[in-house]
């Protein structure tokens, strides 16, 4: 694999940067509270981004298939977003603005090969996030979830800062390159380099919700906008993902031994704690984001083994099949809020009854995590990351996967009988939904159309992903 | 009547052929054996029949009986609402034994040999109304399947020590492995046949329709184990050891048969122990390596057993009830049944000229044979059972004796004589019985000295008779059977009884325990990562700063 | 032709569970039948002899991960195939009447389906995925069309059973990654060789499915809780995923290792006979003293798959085979009683129903029969084999550990004629005390019981037919079978 060092990879980084702030002017001198106004040159944005990726990388290539995953995510958002109460609570402008700026950061992320960037790029993603969950107006919780968020991301952040200067101390670059070189040939003291490394690691574990600096995630994705939950733990996620991954096999190869068994750790304990945490949700929010949690074990647990055959392939096929199942799962959910209020178990139970194009597809989706057939595709990533898991040597927590699955089942398939149960009150009938939400509902279908079609030809996904 | 003829129609079919099958071998030491199907090379069963004068005698035997039964049965239970089952699981019952006659394959001949136990189960259960009939049909289905078990485990190591299932070349190979095998076979036959210390469930069999008892617990079903032996008898005989058990087995219960059959105070129970004692010489005589006294005392055995189950039959049908107090003085207003039960009875106690006289001369012989020390008992024990089995004579007449007088003396009591359809098969069997003295090997000494024992026996009995005016014998142990049912009726159920609760119990409170602990475990956790997310930001910040301190000093530790 | 077989139940299936609201549920019974019986009929039509592979289908399916679309029917899997598709037939005809729901023929369609996938799949990565395909749909049977008195119960029952399935099933997927990476294949017939840890999870796996003491508690619960054709689905064909998984591990993939984990599968399985013969013998629910029987009936299975010889192979088909016909036999007769007196428990029925309900006493009692294994019918000669495979020894257990095993299987036979005959006595015999919902077995009822009935006698009196499957010369399967001798 060869990741280019080169500035042109910032290309669609700087075309959604500049997206958003044509978002934030259209916003300006064309206010609608609708799509048209700034979503639809947010929507372009993203989408020119897309074609410069495709002019500028192989499509083979590592950082493309992260750069896609990040795009497509950020487009699905910004798309499912209009189900959003524009009207009263979210200023438009604003909201695209910051979605698309975040989304620039997050694309910096995965394309970034020194350190410098890597931290620029992680600011980026980080506060215009923290924003997004604090911009409901007037909303106390929201407020609260935003402070708790940014808190959680200074102190990570800090520390995160405190091992990329021990490491250049050490060292003496931040470039990955170099770093991997000064780290293979100069003969420096292993417990300072493995402060550094643990110390450098945690401000991305941090995004990405492992354990222990998970406990930010329920309440905030709680207090949040449901899509902006969305947002957080599909495409921050899988920034944050992929930069772990690319640092940790290109920059940190010779400290292997350091950091191997305690990805590998982490792991476990994040998918375990995630499950167990959610299995006592009775809120669909509550729910998806402990299992969020739970999903980042299955995500990180192939980079205990990134040198083990597909080891760093086989996260990326998961992040994209845990980020379609995710963003369907929360947009249908944004919908649901949106017409019925609340997503407590009692607000959904009989869905896929009366309301079937919105049950169905939930449904799937969280099939699709839990990693049960007819949802193919979620059994079939699950297989992807055992692989090199067990080719690496780590059997023990390929056994921690397998029983963490039977765990997810338990609150997966409750959820799932929610929606399937007889409801016991009047059938719901929906008055007919403005336009925005039936975009919405038209991405949690496509979406979920992709996970069949996903399903009954896997080969798709997994022969084209890097 | 025309309920009933297809069921008696099929079995004279059955029994027609069977005759037709077996009368040209009647004579024929060496046999015939026909492969019918030949089994593929992994199960190894084939269907192969093999019929000898042994194997003929004990299917005329059979169908005969079986026959004059289904006759019986349809004046006898021709009424029962269930008299259509009833004459079937006869007929299914025929072909069990006859199937275990004829076979020469191990595994046919299990076929037969449990499909007879399963019939026996379901008749003896017939009137399964009543608690006695459905504890006698379970226990004697728990006792001769538990058994059983021997005889599959048997052939299990003759397949293996034989490489065939095939009794004839099972035969010609020699023996091999014998002891193994023969105690094995021996468990079975133990089983089946009622014989100590498995011999309490035949006694609880009677509430069994009484032409059942006849046919399945006197003249064939537990004859079968006789059969097993004889027609296996070289293996048994390379076995020093299982033969002595055999010896003992059969000395134990042809006396401990004959007394509690001397104490009975009901006319089925009194000759369902004789049936035990009775079958225990036809052991005692296999014991001393003679086949054919040992065949012989079975079919007139089967005969004259027969004979007196349908006269007490007949005698049921008049008084209502099988109790000895209830008959008494049927002579004059039951004169065919009297008649006939009279040379039942007498060949039971071996009066000449019965066929039962010759036949226990026979065995009597044999045993006397085997003191000499020429066959493979020792001597000592042979002198013993010799001995047992004369005591064993005394008792037996003077039980016959008493059951005899009992029923059929004292107060005259009005009765109708029992249909023609019972009355015949009886006569019939009461002919059979002397019928089958005709060229049975006579032995002077031994039948002189058997005479006078018989001659002793009946003696007694008569004369207390008169002296006391009734025969009621006071042995309460005896009566009670020396209480060896005990472990059967009590101890076992009860040991299972609590084994089975403790079993669910340890189940329920035990192995299931980590299913439901792990669930348990698992919410708990789940409650207390509920309360971490407490919306404190300080509490959130010391959790990441902990977190990063162990992952920083573990990292270190480490390397 | 398979793939035709598979798809039939499988998009009838869920044709009627999305149309459930449309179709009369006679109508939805009655195409159930058709397509049951069409895959039937295949299956019967494409076999052509023991040796190889009958028609079979390789397709690319995963190139990346080098899974194939690959199913044909072996020998090996033939008697189960032909077992379940029978079953489901037969569940089919029990649900035709006016007040099925569709959605009930639908989900036994789906299971039927996913069952007859596991048995002719030969890549293992579609073996777990029809695996896995199975347990969701069981769930709903039993947790919604489950016992009616007891719908908390029966929900427990129901996740009770999934959890503990998708732990084993869990494990067989770590199992198969393994021999997948150390083989660099999932083709069952190219991987010969694997780690011990593999074996022993695979064998994990698949003995909570089968299930062995003590991972067996979600039985009983499961089968007393659910309708009457979950119990006969659960019984017949899902405990047969366990068994077949076995032996599949044991004579194809991984022969060797496997050698290492089967005593103390043996072991387990020997223990499971007893101590479900003894659990029996206190049960008074019907339904709960069938599915402990089950137990013990796994338990000879098991045992003759640990001795690893050919007697072992033919004694566990034979075994798996007919256990699901008897005990879907004595489930369908149990679900006749429940519907009828709205209960299982055997106090509450009742006795004497040899009066009541002739005939339905009589299967009972047929049933009962040949499941405490009399010889002449079938459930003998599967007990038979298995004794007999453990007599032999064969190659991986020693002759003391072995015939101990075998004096503990025979006491188990002694305990299950036991508690049998307290069932039958308990029920069929005894003063009959009348009751008004006493109906003997009417229609459908008689064809399912009149069905098992013959096929439990035939294969009782030819246990050839399937035992022949597996005479020594015969059996070849790409060569993997050489490990095995008679």
């Amino acid at each position: 694999m060869n990741i280019p060092i080169d500035w042109t990879v910032v290309g669609p980084a700087v075309i959604v940067a500049g997206g958003a702030l044509i978002a934030l002017l259209v916003d300006a001198f064309y206010p609608r509270r609708t799509w048209l106004g700034s979503g639809l040159p947010s929507t372009i944005a993203l989408g020119l981004a897309g074609l410069e990726l495709l002019r500028t990388h192989e499509p083979n290539d590592y950082v493309f298939a992260l750069s896609f995953i990040v795009l497509a995510g950020t487009l699905f958002v910004v798309v499912a977003s209009n189900v959003m109460n524009f009207e009263n609570a979210m200023p438009p402008g604003e909201y695209h603005f910051l979605l698309l700026s975040s989304a620039a950061g997050a694309l910096m992320m995965v394309a970034a090969h020194d350190l410098v960037t890597l931290i620029v790029a992680f600011e980026l993603l980080s506060l215009p996030s923290i924003a997004l969950v604090g911009l409901r107006q007037g909303d106390r919780v929201a407020i609260r979830s935003a402070w708790t968020f940014f808190l959680a991301s200074v102190v990570s952040t800090a520390i995160t800062l405190m091992g990329i200067s021990l490491l250049y101390g050490v060292t003496g670059t931040l470039d990955y390159a170099g770093m991997n070189h000064a780290l293979r040939t100069t003969d420096l003291p292993d417990s300072v380099v493995a402060v550094a490394v643990v110390l450098t690691v945690v401000g991305l574990l941090f995004k990405l919700g492992a354990v222990p600096f998970h406990v930010w995630i329920p309440d905030t994705y709680s207090g949040s906008s449901v899509m902006v939950a969305g947002y957080l733990s599909a495409v921050s996620k899988a920034a944050a993902l992929g930069a772990v991954l690319i640092l940790l096999a290109t920059a940190l190869p010779p400290a292997r031994d350091t950091w191997q068994p305690l990805v590998a750790i982490v792991a476990a304990l994040t998918m375990t704690i995630g499950n167990l945490g959610a299995l006592r949700q009775r809120d669909a929010i509550g729910l998806l984001a402990w299992s969020s949690i739970a999903q980042a074990g299955f995500l990180l647990a192939p980079a205990a083994a990134l040198f083990a055959t597909d080891g760093r392939r086989a996260p990326v096929q998961y992040l994209a099949i845990y980020v379609l199942a995710n963003l369907v799962a929360f947009a249908a959910l944004a919908v649901i809020v949106r017409l019925r209020g609340s997503t407590t178990f009692e607000d959904l139970t009989g869905l896929a009854r009366t309301d079937p194009w919105m049950g169905i597809p939930l449904g799937f989706a969280l099939l699709t995590l839990a990693g049960f057939p007819p949802a193919v595709i979620g059994l079939v990533t699950k297989y992807v990351v055992l692989r090199p898991v067990i080719d690496g040597g780590h059997t023990w927590l390929a056994v921690v996967m397998a029983l963490n699955v039977m765990l997810g089942l338990a609150y997966y398939l409750r959820l799932i009988v929610v929606l399937v149960d007889r409801a016991d009150g009047e059938p719901y009938v929906s008055p007919s939904p403005p336009l925005s939400v039936r975009l919405a509902k038209a991405m949690v279908i496509v979406g979920a159309l992709g996970l069949v079609v996903l399903s009954a030809w896997p080969d798709l996904l997994l022969s084209n992903l890097p | 009547m025309r309920r009933h003829w297809p069921y008696v129609a099929l079995t004279a079919v059955l029994s027609v052929a069977a005759a037709a099958w077996a009368i040209p071998q009647l004579d024929d030491d060496h046999g015939t054996t026909h492969v019918w199907v030949r089994g593929d090379a992994l199960l190894g069963v084939s269907l192969a029949t093999h019929v000898d004068g042994l194997a003929a005698q004990v299917m005329l035997l059979a169908v005969g009986v079986g026959l004059l039964v289904q006759i019986y049965s349809t004046a006898y239970l021709g009424h029962h609402p269930r008299y259509r089952s009833y004459a079937l699981i006869i007929v299914l019952f025929l072909i069990a034994m006859l199937t275990v006659v004829v076979a020469d394959d191990f595994f046919v001949l299990l076929v037969g040999w449990e499909v007879m136990g399963l019939c026996s189960y379901l008749l003896i259960g017939h009137e399964w109304q009543t608690t006695e009939a459905r504890s006698g049909a379970a226990k004697a289905f728990l006792m001769t399947r538990i058994a059983d078990l021997g005889l599959l485990v048997g052939i299990l190591v003759i397949g293996q020590t034989y490489g065939t299932y095939r009794i004839s070349e099972v035969l010609a190979a020699g023996p091999k492995n014998s002891t193994a095998i023969a105690l094995l076979l021996l468990i079975a036959v133990v089983g089946k046949s009622a014989q100590f210390p498995l011999h309490t469930w035949l006694p609880d069999a009677m509430p069994g329709p009484t032409p059942i008892t006849a046919l399945i617990h006197a003249a064939t079903m537990v004859a079968a184990g006789v059969y097993l032996i004889a027609r296996l008898l070289p293996i048994f005989e390379a076995s020093e050891l299982a033969m002595t058990l055999l010896a003992i087995i059969a000395a134990i219960t042809m006396l401990l048969g004959a007394l509690f059959a001397l104490a009975q105070t009901d006319l089925k129970r009194a000759l369902a122990w004789s049936t035990v004692s009775q079958l225990a010489f036809m052991f005692a005589a296999l014991a001393a390596g003679d086949r054919d006294a040992a065949t012989n005392h079975l079919l007139s055995h089967g005969a004259f057993k027969a004979l007196l189950f349908l006269g007490c039959g007949c005698l049921m049908h008049a008084v209502g009830s099988s109790s000895l107090s209830a008959m008494g003085g049927l002579r004059r207003s039951m004169p065919v049944t009297f008649g006939a039960m009279t040379i039942g009875f007498a060949a039971l106690a071996g009066v000449v000229p019965t066929a039962g006289f010759f036949s226990k001369d026979g065995v009597l012989e044999a045993l006397h044979h085997a003191a000499d020390g020429s066959g493979v008992l020792p001597d000592v024990l042979g002198e013993i059972v010799f001995y047992v089995a004369l005591a064993t004579s005394l008792v037996t007449a003077a039980y016959a004796t008493r059951l005899w007088l009992v029923a059929f003396f004292g107060d005259a009591k009005e009765h109708d004589e029992a249909p023609q359809a019972m009355i015949g098969p009886v006569v019939a069997l009461a002919a059979a019985s002397l019928v089958l003295s005709i060229g049975q090997p006579f032995h002077f000494g031994i039948g002189l000295l058997s005479t006078i024992i018989a001659a002793a026996g009946i003696g007694m009995v008569v004369w207390a008779w008169r002296a006391q005016g009734n025969l009621d014998i006071d042995a309460p142990l005896l009566a009670r059977e020396l209480d060896l049912d005990a472990p059967y009726a009590r101890w076992l159920p009860a040991l299972v009884g609590s084994a089975a609760r403790l079993v669910v119990a340890v189940d329920r409170d035990g192995v299931d325990v980590y299913p439901r602990s792990s669930a348990t475990i698992a919410q708990f956790a789940s409650r207390g990562l509920d309360l971490l997310q407490s919306r404190n930001v300080q509490r959130y910040a010391t959790v990441i700063a902990a977190g990063v301190a162990l992952l920083t000093a573990a990292a270190v530790i480490w390397t | 032709m398979i793939v035709t077989a598979l798809i039939v139940p499988f998009v009838i299936g869920s044709l009627l569970m999305l149309f459930r609201g449309d179709v009369p549920g006679r109508l939805a019974a009655l195409l159930g039948a058709a397509a049951m019986a069409t895959s039937l009929v295949l299956f019967a039509m494409v076999w052509d002899g023991p040796n190889g592979v009958s028609g079979e289908v390789d397709t690319s399916w995963i190139e990346p991960l080098r899974a194939h679309f690959h199913i044909g029917v072996t020998a090996l899997s033939w008697p189960f195939l032909l077992m379940t598709a029978f079953l489901g037939l037969l569940c089919c005809i029990w649900l035709v009447a006016d007040d099925t729901s569709p959605a009930v023929v639908g989900l036994v369609l789906v299971i039927s389906a996913s069952s007859l996938g596991v048995f002719a799949s030969l890549d293992l990565l579609l073996l777990f995925v029809f695996f896995e395909l199975a347990l969701i749909p069981m769930w709903f049977l039993i947790a919604w069309w489950g016992a009616p008195d007891d719908p908390d119960g029966r929900r427990r029952a129901a996740t009770r059973f999934l959890l503990f399935t998708v732990s084993g099933s869990a494990l067989v997927l770590v199992g198969i990654v393994i021999v997948a990476v150390q083989s660099k294949s999932l083709q069952i017939f190219e991987v010969t060789s694997g780690s011990v840890v593999a074996a022993s999870l695979i064998a994990l796996g698949f003995a909570v499915k089968t299930p062995l003491v003590p991972l067996h508690t979600w039985l009983p619960d499961a089968h007393s809780k659910a309708p009457t054709v979950g119990s006969v689905l659960l019984a017949g064909v899902f405990l047969k995923l366990g068994t077949y998984g076995l032996l599949f591990l044991d004579s194809f993939m991984l022969h060797d290792p496997f050698g290492k984990v089967a005593p103390y599968l043996a072991v387990a399985g020997v223990v499971g006979i007893v101590w479900s013969a003894l659990a029996c013998y206190a049960q008074d629910d019907l339904k709960r003293l069938i599915a402990y029987s089950s137990i013990g009936h796994m338990g000879f299975v098991v045992l003759a798959i640990s001795t690893q010889s050919v007697v072992g192979v033919a004694a566990a088909v034979f075994g798996s085979v007919v256990h699901g016909l008897i005990t879907g036999l004595l489930f369908f007769l149990s679900g006749s009683l429940k519907e009828r007196f709205g209960t299982a428990s055997m106090a509450a029925i009742g006795r004497g129903l040899y009066t009541r309900t002739p005939w339905l006493a009589v299967a009972f009692v047929f049933a009962a029969v040949a499941s405490l294994g009399l010889p002449g019918l079938a459930g003998f000669w599967g007990e038979l084999l298995s004794l007999r495979s453990a007599y032999e020894v064969g190659d991986v257990l020693t002759k003391s550990g072995a015939w101990t095993l075998l004096g503990f299987a025979v006491l188990g036979i002694a305990l299950t004629t036991a508690y049998f005959v307290r069932a039958i006595r308990l029920i069929a015999q005894g003063e009959p005390v009348p009751r008004d919902e006493d109906r003997d077995l009417g229609g459908h009822e008689v064809v399912v019981s009149v069905a098992l009935a013959a096929s439990i006698l035939v294969l009782g009196l030819a246990p050839g037919l399937i035992v022949g499957l597996y005479d020594h010369p015969t059996v070849t399967y790409h060569g993997s079978y050489s490990a095995v001798t008679p």
